[in-house]
């Protein structure tokens, strides 16, 4: 990675987004499954993106749809020719992100791998007892790829060089590519256990080079905990540097000019680290992805706050809109309310870039805003170009949050509550597969309940007093410490002498529970430790959170309950004007339908 | 059973809001249970399904049984599953026996419950549920042979279709096909008390449209 991708490289990005040639483009893009539609509607489709507000596609290409049986590649005929895709994007004014796994999930029976490859023993990511892991994926299941395997990364490689060879030649500015995507969701496969996997002999070949003589450890009892400790924190290097090893891949074979881009699914503890992979170099970009009703919108903020405070530009791969159509195994319902409520969510608490996943519908989906054919499907479609164009209008991506309370992660606590997991050779992949609670499989650990418990409580007074917060890992400080007036860590003793000092040294009042660090306060109630929010509200329900620039001042109003909300605010004498609505609050009176949301520009006398 | 290749396209919106809505009911209230987790009597974790991890761990008596009903009575819950890790060894044998591209996923997912249940290293109290009817289901769908499947409610009309004992896709029935060979009437309280029953593909074959290809 260029060590200031914005300047250097024609495609790069700074906090504030996208850069063609220095200038900032909104990245708005639209998901769109090219290979489940059919080819004669793309242009159409196309067009309507471009009339919803879309600056940008992003287009899975899943190897197991382009690889045939004979271990050729088609990427010629009917729905398969993607570069034909990209010329019409292309002609259309939009970039384009390409996402060339290796692994895609997308809702595919084989996840987007060959199967001869998931087939292969010499492939497969293994269990502590030397089994390999299988997972049900959407419709079917698989044993999945290890990428400590050697092999596995030789097939790899032969992908690549296979989609580079018409992609690459697609790189903007001779054609809309902006950006690659390394890999999607490297997670373990979904699992989150430290023991579960994975003990391909090659993975652990790289844990004895940094372990001489100490043998990995599986999960079993007597173990050492220095050790287990070691195991996890390799687990999440061996992320990144797989990651790393694969973006090395993507340059090689030509995706030399563009963006490299990972996206997790939304976790913040380990093995998942998106701050300390964006800033190890590994990729340009580290993303999240989010999926939730708006009984949920909590935590989509949340999610987005931690994106902001951990990564360059806040960027969502995957904004959900609509769900998948698997009720028997992840049943969740969703209707355009949701996206209307979980998207300004996301944008309020600091994301400057998205992606609509699925903007266009397809197999195994529902609640896109486009049809398969390209017509609208309304009131969705509506509301996705009423909201890219209030995001161009009030110039987005240059608002800024102003959070002067930090709430930190402990990656050493969690590491350590992770390395008391127990039996990865038995923990199941989803809690459908057996008929026991997966929890029981995280070890007994009465510190991480009290530890969980503080977190909980400072959450819910932040909440309550309606601050807004910042949120990031220990494995990834904010550059800035300065900036907080309040740092708030859950703590059960397990701080690196690094994060110590900087905490020390932020100047901030550091406030950790349940165990104190020796320095700072140690609370059990923190109500009364953070700074009185700009924004007062005499209602608990009322989430508000201002951004601002240079030129405007916004404030976003949410309503976080099922009842209807009418609430006073302190508004300091300001006037607020509704762009998502229209209204104007001149009394300082906020009325909200249940779940709503309203985006203000606040107009001060 | 569902084909691992199935298509699920031009669904309608709303009407699949609707469905998923009761899925998710179903999916977000878990029996009330206490599970325990050990090896050889020595006890690694115990979880309410209700409130999470158990602070103080559960002592295990010599007879699990005996102790899986007292502790049923101690935590007032619903059942008690005592789980002796080293004992699921039919577990890992359905895996490796099922597992495999030509078995369905709902075929792996039975197989894995059926061998958890029959496994010796589990004891319940109460009993284990008993086997899901999906089985029977599906081999009285597919003695229906090839065709449509229809289903229409108050807010859904969806039409599946099967081929070989398989359903391969299901899409919004925008007219009723020629070759419906089962057809579903209910209102969405009907379908709603259907999928909150037990044992969802039992109340589906008391269901007299099924009933009567007996």
């Amino acid at each position: 990675m260029s060590p200031d991708p914005g300047a250097s490289r024609r495609v790069g990005f700074d906090a504030r987004g996208l850069l063609l040639d220095g200038v900032h483009v909104p990245w708005l893009s639209a998901e769109c499954h090219t290979w489940r539609l059919d080819p004669d509607d793309w242009p159409r489709i196309l067009d309507t993106l471009v009339e919803l507000g879309f600056t940008a596609v992003s287009a899975y290409v899943p190897w197991s749809r382009y690889e045939q049986a004979d271990g050729s590649f088609d990427f010629a005929t009917g729905s398969l020719d993607i570069a034909r895709f990209a010329r019409l994007a292309h002609d259309r004014g939009l970039v384009m992100t390409a996402r060339i796994g290796p692994n895609a999930g997308a809702e595919l029976e084989d996840s987007g791998w060959p199967r001869r490859v998931l087939d292969d023993p010499r492939c497969q990511a293994l269990r502590p007892d030397g089994r390999p892991y299988l997972l049900p994926t959407s419709v079917h299941h698989a044993t999945m790829p290890s990428f400590g395997s050697r092999q596995t990364l030789h097939e790899i490689g032969r992908w690549y060089d296979a989609v580079a060879e018409v992609l690459a030649p697609l790189q903007w500015p001779d054609g809309p590519i902006v950006a690659v995507h390394v890999d999607n969701e490297m997670g373990y496969h979904f699992q989150h256990h430290a023991f579960a996997m994975d003990y391909h002999p090659d993975t652990l070949a790289q844990w004895n080079a940094a372990h001489p003589g100490v043998p990995a450890p599986r999960g079993w009892h007597g173990e050492d905990e220095d050790a287990r400790v070691e195991w996890v924190r390799f687990r999440e290097v061996h992320l990144r540097e797989s990651l790393r090893t694969l973006a090395r891949m993507q340059r090689e074979t030509g995706f030399d000019r563009v963006l490299q881009v990972h996206n997790d699914y939304p976790r913040l503890t380990t093995p998942i680290g998106t701050g300390a992979l964006e800033r190890s170099g590994a990729v340009d970009i580290a993303a999240g992805d989010v999926y939730a009703t708006r009984m949920g919108g909590r935590y989509v903020r949340d999610y987005a706050r931690h994106l902001d405070a951990s990564t360059t530009m806040a960027y969502l791969a995957e904004a959900g809109v609509g769900w998948l159509t698997l009720p028997w195994l992840l049943p969740m319902e969703v209707v355009p309310a949701d996206f209307e409520h979980t998207l300004w969510r996301a944008l309020s608490g600091g994301v400057r870039a998205i992606n609509v996943f699925m903007a266009v519908a397809r197999d195994r989906w529902y609640g896109a805003p486009v049809d398969a054919t390209g017509r609208r499907n309304e009131p969705l479609a509506t509301i996705v170009q009423r909201a890219l164009a209030l995001m161009k209008e009030l110039d987005w991506s240059s608002l800024r949050r102003e959070p002067k309370v930090l709430l930190l992660e402990n990656r050493d606590d969690q590491r350590r509550f992770a390395s008391r997991a127990v039996r990865g050779d038995l923990v199941p992949p989803f809690r459908q597969v057996l008929p026991i609670d997966p929890r029981l499989f995280e070890g007994h650990d009465p510190q991480r309940q009290a530890a969980d418990a503080w977190e909980r409580s400072a959450r819910a007074a932040l909440d309550t007093e309606g601050v807004d917060v910042d949120h990031a890992s220990t494995d990834c400080l904010p550059l800035d410490l300065s900036r907080y007036e309040t740092i708030l860590l859950p703590n059960i003793g397990g701080v690196s002498p690094e994060v110590r000092q900087a905490l020390q040294d932020s100047g901030a009042l550091v406030v950790a529970g349940p165990v104190g660090l020796g320095f700072g306060v140690a609370a059990d109630d923190v109500s009364q430790l953070i700074p009185v929010p700009r924004w007062r509200r005499e209602d608990p329900a009322l989430d508000l959170c201002a951004l601002s620039s240079e030129r405007r001042e916004v404030l976003v109003a949410h309503n976080a309950s099922g009842d209807a909300i009418e609430a006073k605010v302190d508004t300091g004498g300001a006037m607020l004007i509704g762009r998502w609505r229209e209204e104007t609050v001149s009394d300082g009176i906020v009325r909200l339908e249940p779940y709503g949301v309203q985006v203000y520009e606040v107009v001060r006398p | 059973m569902i084909d691992p290749a199935i298509a699920m396209h031009d669904l309608d919106d709303g009407g699949w809001a609707v469905l998923t809505r009761w899925a998710a009911q179903r999916d977000r209230t878990p029996p009330d249970e206490l599970h325990v987790l050990h090896e050889s009597g020595r006890v690694l974790s115990a979880v309410l399904s209700s409130s999470g991890p158990l602070a103080e761990l559960p002592v295990l008596g010599p007879d699990l049984e005996v102790t899986a009903r007292a502790l049923r009575d101690e935590y007032a819950v619903q059942r008690v599953v005592i789980v002796d890790a080293d004992g699921l060894t039919p577990v890992l044998a359905a895996e490796a026996a099922h597992g495999t591209r030509h078995t369905t996923q709902p075929e792996l997912l039975a197989a894995l419950q059926a061998a958890f249940w029959s496994s010796p290293g589990v004891v319940s109290d109460s009993p284990p549920p008993p086997p899901g009817q999906w089985p029977v289901l599906f081999r009285r769908l597919a003695h229906l042979g090839d065709g449509s499947i229809t289903l229409v409610t108050d807010s859904i009309r969806l039409v599946g279709r099967v081929r070989g004992g398989r359903l391969v896709e299901v899409t919004t029935m925008h007219h009723t096909p020629g070759d419906v060979v089962l057809a579903l009437h209910l209102t969405d309280p009907e379908l709603a008390e259907l999928m909150h029953a037990p044992d969802v593909a039992a109340a589906l074959l008391a269901r007299p449209e099924l009933a009567e290809h007996t």
